[in-house]
């Protein structure tokens, strides 16, 4: 009888176990995601911009959300470039549903990051901020929280763990017009990373930053999201709050890895060193120097270059980014199975964005044309400003004006760039001039464009076309 | 009373019917003589340029062609090909042509190309097993008021079988004289197809007049080549405005008389100027102040033409050639001033009146011959790669922006998930030196690839460009 009291005791106490546990969580992940989001959900910041866009000939605004993580007392926010690019107006509402406009600190479309700051007076104890940690120490494998507003659902927290990391995507261009993650490869994570998220930390169970979300891929996949490592952005951030702006060399030269080329080079199988120049661009100081295509560049600046696969592309072009402006870079060259040293000065890399400009009264919106765009466009020069849109049944599409047109010349005034140009149109819509003679190219053919233009007396300004998306 | 209607009725009837089952017989007749040589020419078009980092724009689809010579010779409308000098990123090119006949496929390539008429050729690659008999055609022109049949195809869903309407010719158009009004529209896969009279003999291949008004010939006009509009057109069916029938029965017996197709564009005879031209549009004429019934403006003038040897220069307004004036206002006027080049023929000297810098001179020029186009470009194909190159013309060069200093082959062909593929070679890629040994034309291509062929490295290194970008690309074959 006593053993059958003891097992009914025994089998009332199983039954009752998972209720005791219930009670007192012994459980450690729970525990630390818990703790991770204390750390930083207080600085996460949901972020709606008004931004200015140029579409179908026409300039309107558009309102988009997106994410940022303020990480310091005193209120500087990171986020994406492509969150804030072209805003007009930025609002950031703080996890205590405060709303608290913030100024434009700088942006780098090269690496998508940008910063802000809170405009309000800093409390008394500073703000709430998240620290940054270390992105180099991460393991695939590791768990990790995703914070911001997926498709503005703000204050939202996914988790996940880092799937891959360093992986390589090739350079892809922003809205306008400048490329973007050329020096970095990205951490990817399963946590949900939904547009609207952009600029919204990745956090590591000890409650650190440890990047900043920047893409997902929404339409074929799901589960893969991408964002910057922390320890570039906080290189970025410092700059930006320090000078407004990054600055960065530039030699012109577009590097292939030595992957299945090693033989072709002369290179040792097992451990091919070096990086290969696939192109280099004119005018640059690769040129300059003397580096040819093919020339396997095996030292830069003294120290080895080993870009044995794709992946490691983006390390030498932040190396080489990172150099001073202006030094003289002592380079070891294979050059034809020759040992070779050439000197390369290294150049400022030009502003890679263009600005935009809208002409209502004509129908259609034009950007400057970049060294980067003229380049890549086998352009004479950085002359003359290129067309992006032109609204149907306007004038301009009445003239037979395209998108893709590069605007040489107005009249008899040769067009040097977007403010001469803007000055230039403006003049003649002041004059009221209503027949202009537009010299454009289009590919490599040169055509005329007579615009005939009827202005109106001047009516009441329509609202821009407006709508909503989510960064 | 209904015994005296009657029998006029059925005297009546008895006279006509013989007539009416004779005439129905008669085109039956014609339609099994006729028929089997129209058929369906599934094509493949690409984007010239493609995006960055795309795999470039593919449309495919399917156009009537007639069988014209026993040597797998087919004539075809030349829509599908694009003017050279579009913008490249929305000019489609064809890359293949396959003619399905009885669930076999019978690969084609250009041969030749007749812009002014818009014909194709096309000749098929094995000709011995080519089961379409060619049409014969007749050897007088038809007469307005004739009756006569449109053979064509039915659609996708019916695969492609023969069919035809029956119509009249209600006019003969002036001009060339060699092109006819019809009654009836013509159906999108008629076009390309095959006219003929009521004993079954070819009169012409059936086009549609791109150089009347109708919005759809302006607008494929005036996107110069941009196929694309001219497509969106064709998705609606029928065709507004008179349809066009081009009798060529006489140049088609000189071209089965005389293969290849080359013949057609004879080059050694057919002036060529060497520019890319604007029309003069009067709201140009007027800003300008340039005088005269119309004009051609030179938008780029290509290297080692003739224009440049003569010293033309982009802006200059052609107003006459040969003291004829140049009346061309539109786009659509471009081609009868086209033809007044190449009728002067190569070789000429002609007086040219320009307009240059607000005044009128004369300049003396020499016409050359139109060199090679992409289409009659020699090609090579290289089978365990994966990969057709041809030669560099001019229009490519052009079409493309290509530096006037570049040498080497493009990249007219990519086999889907062949190693060149896989290595990511992409068509237009200009191959500049292959294993590191430069590669100016196709004979040097042909010979770096022998040696290829003959060592048979484990990863063969092409050194390429891609727009003003040069890259390098090893490309492992399964020797």
């Amino acid at each position: 009888m006593r053993r059958w009291t003891s097992l009914a005791a025994l089998a009332t106490a199983m039954l009752l176990a998972p209720a005791v546990a219930d009670a007192v969580p012994p459980h450690p992940l729970q525990d630390q995601v818990f703790r991770a989001r204390d750390m930083v959900m207080p600085s996460l910041v949901h972020i709606e911009p008004i931004l200015e866009v140029f579409r179908m000939g026409e300039r309107g605004n558009i309102a988009v959300t997106g994410s940022g993580v303020i990480f310091s007392a005193d209120g500087y926010v990171l986020t994406n470039n492509h969150v804030v690019e072209n805003a007009t107006r930025v609002t950031c509402t703080l996890s205590d549903q405060r709303e608290v406009a913030a100024d434009l600190v700088g942006r780098d479309p090269l690496t998508d990051l940008a910063v802000l700051k809170l405009r309000e007076a800093t409390p008394p104890d500073g703000w709430p901020h998240a620290e940054l940690g270390d992105s180099d120490a991460l393991q695939v494998g590791e768990y990790v929280m995703a914070m911001g507003s997926p498709l503005g659902l703000s204050r939202s927290l996914s988790v996940g763990v880092i799937s891959s990391l360093n992986r390589f995507i090739p350079a892809s261009q922003m809205p306008s017009g400048s490329p973007t993650g050329l020096y970095n490869t990205w951490i990817q994570t399963d946590a949900a990373i939904n547009p609207g998220n952009s600029g919204g930390p990745l956090v590591s169970l000890d409650g650190k930053v440890i990047g900043i979300n920047a893409r997902a891929i929404p339409i074929f996949g799901e589960n893969i999201g991408f964002a910057i490592p922390v320890s570039l952005a906080r290189e970025i951030a410092r700059d930006l709050i320090l000078t407004g702006e990054v600055q960065r060399s530039w030699v012109g030269v577009r590097w292939q890895s030595t992957e299945n080329l090693a033989g072709f080079f002369d290179l040792s199988d097992k451990d091919p060193q070096g990086a290969v120049v696939g192109s280099i661009t004119h005018g640059s100081p690769a040129e300059e120097a003397g580096l040819q295509a093919g020339d396997v560049v095996l030292e830069y600046d003294g120290e080895p270059v080993n870009v044995r696969f794709e992946e490691q592309i983006p390390a030498l072009e932040k190396r080489i980014a990172n150099t001073p402006v202006g030094r003289q870079v002592p380079l070891l060259v294979l050059r034809q199975g020759q040992h070779q040293q050439v000197t390369m000065t290294t150049q400022r890399r030009a502003k890679t964005e263009g600005g935009q400009k809208d002409h209502p009264q004509w129908g259609f919106t034009v950007r400057e044309v970049t060294q980067e765009m003229a380049t890549s466009l086998n352009l004479p020069g950085p002359g003359g400003v290129m067309v992006t849109g032109v609204k149907p049944g306007s004038f301009a599409a009445e003239a037979g004006l395209r998108p893709g047109d590069l605007v040489m010349r107005l009249e008899n005034i040769e067009i040097e760039d977007l403010a001469h140009w803007s000055q230039a149109a403006q003049e003649a819509v002041e004059q009221a001039t209503n027949r202009l003679l537009l010299t454009v190219k289009r590919g490599p053919v040169r055509y005329f464009v007579v615009l005939k233009p009827i202005y109106t007396q001047p009516t009441a300004l329509k609202a821009p076309a407006s709508s909503r998306k989510s960064s | 009373m209904i015994n005296r209607h009657l029998v006029p009725a059925l005297l009546l009837a008895l006279a006509v019917a013989p007539a009416l089952a004779g005439d129905e017989a008669r085109i039956r007749k014609a339609f099994r003589k006729a028929g089997p040589s129209v058929v369906p020419i599934h094509y493949t078009l690409r984007l010239l340029e493609a995006p960055e980092g795309g795999q470039g724009n593919k449309i495919e689809g399917v156009l009537c062609g007639v069988v014209a010579g026993p040597d797998g010779l087919i004539v075809t409308t030349a829509d599908v090909f694009p003017d050279a000098g579009g913008d490249p990123r929305q000019t489609f090119m064809p890359t293949r042509f396959a003619i399905k006949i009885a669930g076999r496929e019978f690969t084609a390539r250009a041969v030749g190309l007749d812009r002014d008429r818009n014909l194709a050729f096309l000749k098929v690659d094995n000709p011995e097993s080519f089961p379409a008999p060619p049409a014969r055609f007749a050897s007088r022109s038809p007469r307005p008021g004739e009756r006569i049949l449109l053979l064509g195809l039915l659609g996708e869903l019916h695969e492609y079988a023969p069919t035809f309407t029956e119509t009249r010719i209600v006019s003969s158009l002036a001009g060339k004289g060699q092109r006819f009004a019809l009654e009836a529209l013509v159906q999108d896969l008629t076009i390309g197809g095959l006219a003929v009279n009521l004993k079954g003999e070819g009169l012409g291949i059936i086009g549609e007049d791109l150089l009347e008004s109708s919005p759809a010939g302006t607008a494929a006009l005036a996107a110069a080549g941009n196929v694309l509009s001219l497509f969106s057109s064709l998705s609606q069916g029928q065709r507004p405005g008179y349809p066009v029938l081009f009798p060529y029965a006489g140049l088609l017996d000189d071209l089965i008389a005389s293969p290849p197709a080359l013949d057609l564009d004879p080059p050694e005879r057919r002036g060529w100027l060497g520019i890319i031209m604007q029309p003069l549009s009067r709201d140009l004429a007027d800003y300008w102040q340039v005088p005269g019934p119309g004009g051609v403006i030179i938008g780029s003038v290509l290297d080692g033409s003739p224009a440049e040897e003569a010293g033309l220069q982009v802006g200059d307004i052609i107003l006459e050639v040969d003291d004829a004036p140049v009346r061309v206002r539109e786009l659509r006027d471009l081609t009868r001033f086209r033809e007044l080049v190449q009728r002067v023929g190569a070789g000429k000297e002609v007086p040219l009146a320009i307009f240059r810098g607000g005044e009128r001179q004369i300049v003396p020029l020499t016409l050359g011959a139109r060199p090679k186009n992409v289409f009659l470009a020699e090609q090579q194909e290289e089978s365990e790669f994966g990969l057709t190159v041809k030669e560099l013309t001019f229009d490519f060069v052009q079409a493309t922006n290509t530096p006037s200093d570049v040498t080497g082959v493009f990249v007219a062909e990519i086999e889907n998930a062949g190693w060149a593929d896989v290595a990511g070679i992409r068509v237009n890629d200009v191959i500049t030196a292959v294993q590191g040994q430069n590669v100016d034309d196709l004979q040097e291509f042909r010979l770096a690839m022998e040696q290829v062929h003959e060592q048979q490295p484990e990863n063969v290194v092409f050194f390429l460009r891609r727009g003003m970008r040069t890259r390098f690309v090893p490309v492992s074959p399964d020797w």
